[in-house]
């Protein structure tokens, strides 16, 4: 039966066409229908389509009736799109034998076409490149297919040409699915081992997991085990998704599909976990699970406190469907009581925040988000540091940390050299820097995580005119020369808006975002002295004049109604500003440090 | 219920549209104004009969526009006849009438004069002819001169001219000039405003098409100064925001407004405070006629004022006046659920300088004023 299946996965930089490929493929195997595409294959959050990212991934099975003259099943497994997600990335492809990774032919090998190439190749799947949208003027063949050669060493005969805006090559890619990428080869009588590679939370079911079955076989009512918590349970429903929901009796090896087990909340249903059989369980799980981490935190908190419980429920709530994001209790001075938020990276950031101001009409501020930092301390002790209000004196600091990460830039040769100026600014060593073809380059740098989340994608985007595309992997923790700079306003720290900066950098950093607050505070009816300091060293300053004059000459009888409605509508814009001592801060105040240019 | 109750009663026509003018008004349009007056009667006739009115006597009347004064002076005493035999006068009742330049002459103005009307307030806006032409006014500065002798011929002993200052282009010795030629003529009252551009005025189309720039803030404010400088050394005294009088000449009726005082407001577009709500009239004139003809009643909105509201509003609209209010005689008439938090905020207030407090009465002081509308907002965002 395994002949007769084939797995795999569609991987490109963002842009170059993989939905609308895998759209195609969808169409061309009678799967369903162009209208029932948007609302069933893409994904049910407004979000992912809104932003054309995918963030979760999917599981389709599609009946593919071939040229040799028999039908086979395909399985074409989604992944995210956006570096945050690389480990959701990796795991979707442990779980096929093949990718197709697409390639825009106007566009040419860029960073995420390489990093996704790489997992492919770490997972050793066969790679069938696509050189996707061909009826484009300006597409150029052959200089993809060399870069495709230069820096995949895939030769050009392996490519298949395709538009898959115009449904050309759809063909030749589904014949090709069928001749080179391998059929699994698990043993469906050893004992069960299944991936899990996606899940998500139903109200009704609970957590549904997505999952690839290696070995053996999982049927319903079968019990079984989560090897990384031991956890058992018994399956309930399994099926496939069509894309509707096909219930069947059994997955057995080589299979694709959904799993249904009682599993009260997504965070039991970790993804790169190995489900075994309970009753007989294979020895060893499945190479490749990790526990993922948050690298990117940042404090939330309800505009208005009343909304504290609220925003817990919020949380509690996203949380049962995204398990990758953390949330602690916090309390600043400055804002009140929120939580401490940990993401996968900026993007996953946005998104989380996007969704509990949307879906949940919260009103929020959210803090700048910062990296976690390591400190150890003259006692000889390792603090781990997500929130720059809890750093520890300075004179109790023996060890400054933070972590980088390895950036792949991908550019044209006109932009090399303001990209170097960039990563120079940043901070960055430049590991490599290699012609891909004779005006492609990449450039390879290790970079403080903390210079990438303030806002060196919009400036690479900027310094290159869009044509600079990044990836990056984390590589640990470094040494560095760090401090922390406070803000005071009318002399009032606001714990909220302190960052840690390299000690070079702070001067300017600190003044930038003291001009940056001064062009966001509005006037008030005093003057607002707005200070950075290091430790009581005040380094920078900026004076918000008090606003002179504000009153209404003619006030009669009619006015009174008109200017009391007026001052009600301003009320409720006011409830967008947080109160810090006595001086009203709007929200974008809080992510000034973000905004600002060096 | 003896308390006293204030009269507005609203004449839409002027000759012309100034360019400032947010008021309602139109141009003059005499068929319909026969009719208006004749809606207007209807209302006061009717009104005087209402139980709210009943035991209460007017202590002033204003009739305000517009431009009243276009009307003849038969027409406008017919009005206030039947005011008299509608509602009871208070002794010493305060009638004022609003008058433009151009449309007033010695006979109109000794006919109303002696019909009862005892203040006249006219819009002058500026004794420079320049000014007058760039606001749009219908006169020049000596049919202005001329009307404020004729008046004060006619036996009006309790006068107020209208100012506009801080215009575009203005210059402060322009504005000086105007201010010093007004105490000469020396009228018991002087309203000064600093211009305000309102919406759907020529002024606001011109200044959202950029055709002028405003005096800066700083500018503005030196405006203010000299106006407050010259006119108190003349002896007048500032007592709201934009008005200034001799001792015993402050306009009763526009304090009631300040003072949450109950008034009654007909006409198109008038409001009122009666009762423990605020309504108001149909704006539109032809709709405001043909309801009171068809109904004798053209109410647009109606609102209740509860305790906490009408605290507020005393509150803000009070401190509008330059010796403010009495805090303690608001909060007893109006009690706040948590007034303490208005405490603090006074206090704070006081200590940025904006507020002074003399127990039991509270005033804005000169840059409290200045700021006026953003104390009122705190006022009412204070939840």
């Amino acid at each position: 039966m395994q002949t007769a299946i084939r797995n795999f996965s569609i991987i490109a930089h963002i842009d170059h066409g993989k939905s609308t490929l895998a759209d195609r493929i969808l169409e061309q195997t009678g799967a369903i229908t162009l209208r029932e595409q948007r609302d069933q294959i893409l994904d049910d959050m407004d979000l992912e389509r809104e932003r054309g990212i995918t963030i979760k991934a999917h599981a389709v099975r599609l009946e593919y009736q071939a040229e040799d003259g028999k039908l086979y099943h395909l399985h074409l497994i989604d992944t995210p799109g956006h570096v945050d997600f690389t480990y959701e990335v990796s795991r979707s492809l442990a779980a096929c034998e093949g990718v197709l990774l697409v390639v825009d032919a106007t566009q040419g090998v860029e960073a995420q076409t390489i990093a996704n190439a790489y997992l492919a190749m770490e997972n050793n799947l066969v790679i069938l490149p696509v050189i996707n949208k061909i009826d484009l003027p300006s597409a150029d063949v052959e200089k993809v297919a060399r870069q495709i050669k230069e820096v995949l060493g895939i030769d050009r005969a392996e490519a298949i040409l395709a538009s898959a805006k115009e449904g050309v090559g759809i063909k030749e890619i589904l014949e090709a699915i069928i001749r080179r990428i391998p059929p699994p080869h698990g043993n469906p009588d050893k004992p069960l081992k299944a991936l899990i590679f996606d899940s998500w939370f139903d109200n009704y079911q609970g957590a549904v997991v997505l999952t690839r079955v290696i070995d053996g076989r999982v049927g319903i009512g079968s019990k079984i085990r989560l090897m990384s918590t031991q956890k058992e349970f018994e399956v309930m429903d399994l099926g496939f998704l069509t894309p509707k929901k096909k219930p069947v009796q059994e997955l057995t090896a080589g299979e694709v599909g959904y799993l249904i087990a009682g599993f009260r909340k997504v965070s039991d249903t970790k993804i790169g976990e190995t489900i075994t059989d309970a009753l007989h369980p294979t020895s060893e799980p499945l190479p490749g699970y990790k526990e993922i981490k948050p690298m990117v935190f940042c404090g939330l908190y309800a505009v208005d406190s009343a909304q504290f419980e609220d925003l817990r429920d919020a949380l509690e709530k996203l949380r049962l469907n995204d398990a990758s994001f953390t949330y602690e209790p916090e309390t600043s001075l400055a804002l009140g009581f929120g939580f401490r938020c940990g993401f996968l990276g900026l993007l996953h950031m946005e998104i989380i925040q996007e969704r509990l101001e949307r879906e949940y009409s919260l009103n929020l501020i959210s803090t700048a988000p910062t990296v976690i930092y390591k400190i150890l301390t003259q006692q000889g002790e390792w603090l781990s540091i997500d929130n720059p209000a809890k750093l520890p004196d300075p004179s109790h600091i023996q060890r400054f940390e933070e972590p980088y990460i390895r950036a792949a830039i991908l550019t044209r040769e006109d932009y090399v050299g303001s990209l170097l100026a960039l990563c120079q600014e940043k901070r960055g060593v430049q590991i490599e820097l290699n012609y891909l073809d004779v005006d492609r380059v990449m450039l390879v740098y290790e970079i403080p995580l903390n210079e990438i989340i303030m806002d060196f994608y919009d400036r690479l985007k900027s310094v290159s005119k869009g044509y600079a595309s990044l990836d990056y992997e984390h590589i640990g923790y470094r040494e560095s020369d760090l401090v922390k700079v406070d803000l005071l306003l009318n002399g009032e720290n606001v714990d909220a808006l302190s960052f840690i900066v390299h000690k070079e950098k702070a001067y300017t950093r600190a003044r930038l975002i003291c001009e940056k607050l001064k062009e966001v505070i509005p006037r008030q009816m005093f003057e607002v002295a707005i200070q950075a300091a290091i430790g009581s060293k005040i380094i920078a300053r900026e004076t918000i004049g008090a606003m002179r004059k504000n009153v209404t000459a003619k006030c009669y009888g009619g006015d009174i109604t008109r200017k009391r409605k007026l001052w009600e509508k301003q009320k409720e814009g006011k409830k967008r500003m947080k109160q810090v001592g006595k001086v009203e801060v709007p929200q974008e105040a809080f992510l000034a440090l973000l905004k600002v240019k060096e | 219920m003896n308390r006293p109750l204030s009269l507005y009663l609203h004449f839409p026509y002027c000759w012309s549209k100034c360019h400032y003018c947010a008021f309602n008004s139109i141009r003059y349009d005499k068929p319909q104004s026969l009719r208006l007056l004749s809606a207007l009667k209807t209302e006061i006739a009717r009104y005087g009969r209402s139980p709210l009115v009943q035991g209460r006597r007017l202590s002033t009347i204003f009739m305000g526009g517009g431009t009243p004064s276009i009307f003849t002076a038969d027409q406008i005493l017919d009005v206030l006849d039947l005011c008299r035999a509608s509602f009871a006068w208070a002794d010493g009742i305060e009638i004022t009438m609003e008058a433009n330049p151009g449309t007033v002459d010695l006979k109109k103005l000794t006919a109303l004069r002696r019909g009862g009307i005892n203040r006249l307030s006219m819009g002058v806006q500026s004794f420079q002819d320049d000014d007058l032409e760039r606001l749009g006014r219908a006169h020049s500065a000596q049919v202005a001169r001329e009307a404020f002798r004729t008046a004060r011929e006619a036996g009006f002993k309790n006068m107020n001219l209208d100012f506009i200052y801080a215009l575009p282009e203005q210059r402060l010795e322009g504005w000086e000039k105007t201010l010093d030629e007004a105490i000469c003529l020396g009228p018991e009252h002087l309203s000064a405003y600093a211009l305000t551009i309102e919406e759907g005025t020529r002024f606001g189309e011109d200044y959202e098409n950029g055709l002028f720039v405003l005096p800066d803030e700083d500018w503005q404010i030196r405006f203010d100064d000299l106006t407050q400088a010259k006119l108190s050394r003349a002896g007048y005294m500032r007592y709201e925001v934009s008005n200034y009088a001799r001792p015993g000449y402050a306009c009763r009726h526009n304090l009631g407004y300040w003072s949450q005082r109950e008034y009654l407001g007909l006409g198109p577009g008038a409001h009122s405070y009666l009762a423990d709500r605020r309504f108001s009239k149909m704006e539109d004139i032809e709709a405001y006629i043909r309801e009171v003809e068809a109904r004798g009643e053209a109410i647009e909105e109606s609102e209740p004022i509860g305790s906490d509201l009408a605290a507020r509003e005393a509150l803000i609209f009070g401190l509008r006046k330059t010796d403010g209010v009495c805090l303690d005689g608001i909060l007893k008439r109006y009690p706040l659920s948590d007034p303490d938090r208005l405490q603090k905020m006074f206090e704070q207030w006081r200590w940025d300088e904006l507020m002074i407090l003399e127990p039991p009465r509270i005033r804005l002081s000169p840059r409290g004023l200045r700021l006026w509308d953003r104390i009122a907002e705190e006022i009412i965002a204070l939840s």
